[in-house]
């Protein structure tokens, strides 16, 4: 009601921001435009189908996918296996980066073993992970877990070290005792950048679902996109290059919806 | 008023404010002897923060401590107040010494520590849900001191905003709100003032002289010892000024402001009131100057 | 003195607790690996003795460079083209407004997706090992140095066009040098990023185009994996990925210290 009001006063606010929302619609179907456009001049000269499919021909593929369902059914796998390993990593880093963040003695038992495993990338696990679990889902989750781990453990040790000492401090002197201190003002103020270490690992871990599934997976968008570039099914491999891209840009905006779920006064 | 009406309810429930015990004011509530503070850096000489600092602030007392920056006033507060211990002599509360923070002296911090995830009401109330100021109250009986503190300080309106959709004076407020929920018998303030703009400054000037009970009897008064380093916003708060000097931090001046109370913008144009701040600043201009050069 | 002792102490305390976990691993990995009885199962002497045999044969470091000069051409393509857009996006609004949906839309596609395009325009060869990497390193530097441009304090910028500068200038005068520790930043993920996504490209060459000779050390660990199991020497490949990614964080580091000495990161 009130808002409305506000609005009501004034109605300029409102139709200039829709305005601007709808001229920067514009200019990025614009220049998405110019890309495509571009494109398929490229692809008519090149006229080779296989190397460089036109726009179309892509636009046909994923229109085909997507009616039988394949390119959701690859894509929903995928992005289960990110659900599952974001959900192992968490329940490992979360608890691990608390007690390193709050523990100097903890951290320096724990900390150089994570700095000797931290610059070996999870691809480089592959090789060894695909001795271990062989071709199926452990690997690609195996590779996504450690890939989302250590953005997840660092955010989250960061986070509980740089909580405002004044916050503690002003707890303290309200008498609160130790382990509420922990649970009431270190957790909640270490929650934003938590959350964004969260998204790093969405991120890392995407990145590194496609390497999995391209090597050692019978299933998921890496899987696929190998699979159409062995058939020389350069249109669908194109296809699903996009959704893997569609998949990973929702995969953030959910990331960072959580974020405004769970630390809203995070956002300024 | 109808304010003034529900703060005489929260006060008369604090301990110490009891109209039939000796004098109050008479009394030392705050007592810093000779108390010392080092401060020890690894690979570095120990810089000495405070020295031969002796003080004592009675009860109902409003003490401001004035100096410039880097004086070691914040030190001194953070020993009162628990947060640091001092490297020599004693600092105690009604003749126990202090050795950690505890509710029966608050803090209001310089940028006012709230946390940004509570509203203004989870700010006020937290020290009553998890500290120990509010164990013997009811889930009921807190909301009330919680809602008779947001009157108290006039943040009605605001009560379930969060501290980034609040202005500078409505964050200093909720902090004086959060700070007078616990009910301590001391108050430590650290510039509690120092990031507003001018007008708000004196606004909440008045309202602090407000709370504290400045037009009621010095026996129902609340303990304050109060930081700043704007020379005419301690002299019209203080019943006494400290001066304090740098390198190291002592004192160097006790000033009795005889300023009528209850005070207002008259006071603030009395020649009396020029006076004196002339008189303060005469003492640390030399250093001041100093500071602004070195 | 005694307070020095005393750090020194607490210094070699910190240390020895360091050591603790990293060395009981390495332990119990060995008693387990005895008691399996099974030869191919790694054991630390073993993997010592294998990184001997791969660095004295030469077969590791010759590996290692492969990569890395793919690494360093992808690099160098990526910065080139990325650091001068990121400067005129974040100079000039109209190519930010323009280009930005490109760049938006394009970099949530992991650079490894695009690997069956490379390999289907350029082989298998370095030139598609080389497209990955400046794929997967440009997005960084590009996002950090807009981000850099962008970041300049108005008032600077201010200053700068009443004291009657041209745009241009000001680019060169006040932006670029305000924008230098982001774009160091960039330039320091985008080198980590590249480092992954070449181990990636080789592995996935080496996993489907067979043995057939791109090289570098990820095809070399495929090849350990699948035509000789030895995991003796995909573990030293795993250890000898992790140094080169430290070394070359601290290299790039060590140059932005020595560039910009003013910025603290």
């Amino acid at each position: 009601m009130g808002e409305a009001a506000a609005y009501a006063d004034y109605p300029s606010v409102r139709t200039r921001a829709m305005r601007r929302g709808a001229r920067s619609v514009l200019v990025y179907l614009r220049t998405m435009a110019v890309f495509v456009v571009v494109w398929a001049l490229v692809a008519h000269l090149k006229s080779n189908p296989v190397l460089l499919p036109s726009p179309l021909a892509v636009m046909q593929a994923a229109v085909d996918l997507a009616r039988d369902l394949e390119l959701f059914y690859h894509a929903w796998v995928s992005f289960a296996r990110m659900l599952v390993s974001l959900a192992i990593a968490s329940a490992i880093a979360i608890p691990l980066g608390l007690a390193m963040g709050l523990s100097r003695t903890f951290d320096r038992i724990v900390d150089p073993t994570i700095e000797l495993l931290r610059p070996i990338s999870g691809i480089a696990w592959i090789p060894l992970a695909l001795f271990i679990f062989g071709v199926g889902n452990a690997l690609p989750v195996f590779i996504m877990t450690y890939a989302g781990f250590f953005p997840i453990l660092l955010g989250t040790v960061a986070g509980v070290r740089d909580v405002d000492r004044r916050l503690i401090d002003a707890a303290r002197t309200m008498g609160v005792p130790q382990r509420t201190i922990v649970t009431r003002v270190v957790v909640p103020a270490a929650l934003p950048s938590l959350m964004v270490a969260l998204r790093l690992g969405v991120a890392t871990s995407w990145t590194a679902v496609v390497a999995a599934e391209l090597i050692g997976a019978p299933s998921g968008l890496g899987y696929a996109v190998e699979w159409y570039r062995e058939l020389l099914m350069t249109p669908q491999v194109m296809a699903f290059i996009a959704m893997i891209g569609v998949l990973g840009y929702v995969c953030d905006r959910l990331a960072r919806l959580l974020s405004d779920v769970f630390a809203p006064w995070a956002s300024r | 008023m109808h304010e003034t009406g529900v703060h005489e309810r929260a006060l008369a429930a604090i301990p110490g404010h009891d109209a039939a015990q000796a004098p109050a004011h008479e009394r030392a509530k705050l007592r810093l002897q000779d108390v010392g503070k080092r401060f020890e850096t690894a690979g570095r000489a120990a810089s000495v923060a405070v020295q031969d600092f002796t003080l004592d602030v009675a009860q109902g007392e409003f003490l401001v401590i004035v100096g410039p920056s880097g004086c070691g006033k914040t030190t001194v507060l953070n020993m009162l107040a628990g947060l640091e211990r001092p490297t020599a002599g004693r600092v105690t509360l009604d003749g126990v010494e202090i050795a950690g923070p505890g509710p029966a002296r608050g803090v209001m911090f310089q940028d006012y520590a709230l946390f940004p995830w509570q509203t203004v009401r989870g700010n006020i109330g937290f020290g009553l849900r998890h500290g120990p100021a509010g164990s013997a109250l009811s889930a009921k009986e807190r909301a009330a001191r919680v809602q008779s503190c947001i009157d108290l300080v006039g943040l009605n309106g605001s009560e379930d905003k969060y501290p980034h959709e609040l202005s500078g004076g409505m964050r200093q407020r909720a902090a004086l709100a959060r700070l007078v929920a616990n009910e301590p018998e001391v108050l430590l303030m650290d510039e509690p003032l120092a990031a507003l703009d001018a007008q708000t400054r004196l606004i909440l000037q008045d309202e602090l002289l407000r709370i504290w009970g400045q037009d009621r009897p010095a026996a129902s008064r609340r303990t304050v010892v109060f930081i700043t380093h704007a020379i005419d916003e301690a002299v019209f708060l203080a019943d006494r000024v400290a001066v304090m000097t740098t390198h190291p931090g002592r004192l160097k001046a006790l000033i009795d402001i005889p300023l009528a109370r209850p005070r207002n913008d008259a006071t603030r144009a009395s020649p009396e009131f020029q006076a004196l701040t002339q008189h303060i600043w005469s003492l640390i201009r030399d250093e001041a100057y100093r500071a602004t050069v070195t | 003195m005694s307070a020095k002792g005393g750090a020194v102490g607490v210094h070699a305390r910190a240390l020895g607790l360091g050591f603790l976990l990293p060395a009981s691993i390495l332990v119990v990995w060995q008693a387990l690996g005895m008691a399996s009885g099974n030869p191919r199962t790694p054991v630390p002497t073993h993997v010592v003795s294998s990184a001997i045999d791969l660095v004295a044969s030469a077969e590791l470091p010759l590996a290692i460079l492969q990569s890395l000069m793919r690494v360093f051409a992808g690099f160098a393509v990526a910065a080139a083209i990325a650091v001068p857009l990121g400067l005129a996006m974040g100079a000039f609004r109209s190519v930010d407004r323009n280009v930005d949906p490109l760049v938006e839309s394009f970099r949530p596609i992991a650079a490894i997706a695009i690997l069956p395009l490379a390999i289907l325009w350029l082989g298998t060869g370095t030139a598609a090992a080389v497209m990955i990497v400046a794929y997967a390193a440009f997005f960084p530097i590009v996002v950090n140095t807009v981000a850099g441009a962008k970041g300049v304090n108005p008032t600077l910028l201010r200053a700068a066009s009443t004291m009657g500068l041209s745009r241009l200038r000001i680019v060169r005068t006040v932006i670029v040098p305000a924008a230098l520790p982001a774009i160091g930043v960039g330039l320091r993920i985008g080198m980590g990023v590249a480092w992954t996504a070449i181990v990636a490209a080789e592995l996935a060459v080496g996993a489907k185009a067979g043995g057939g000779g791109s090289g570098g050390i990820g095809q070399m660990m495929f090849v350990f994996y699948a035509y000789s199991i030895e995991l003796n020497r995909i573990i030293v490949c795993m250890i000898a990925v992790g140094l080169v990614a430290l070394a070359l964080d601290r290299l790039l580091r060590l140059a932005m210290r020595l560039a910009m000495p003013w910025s603290a990161t």
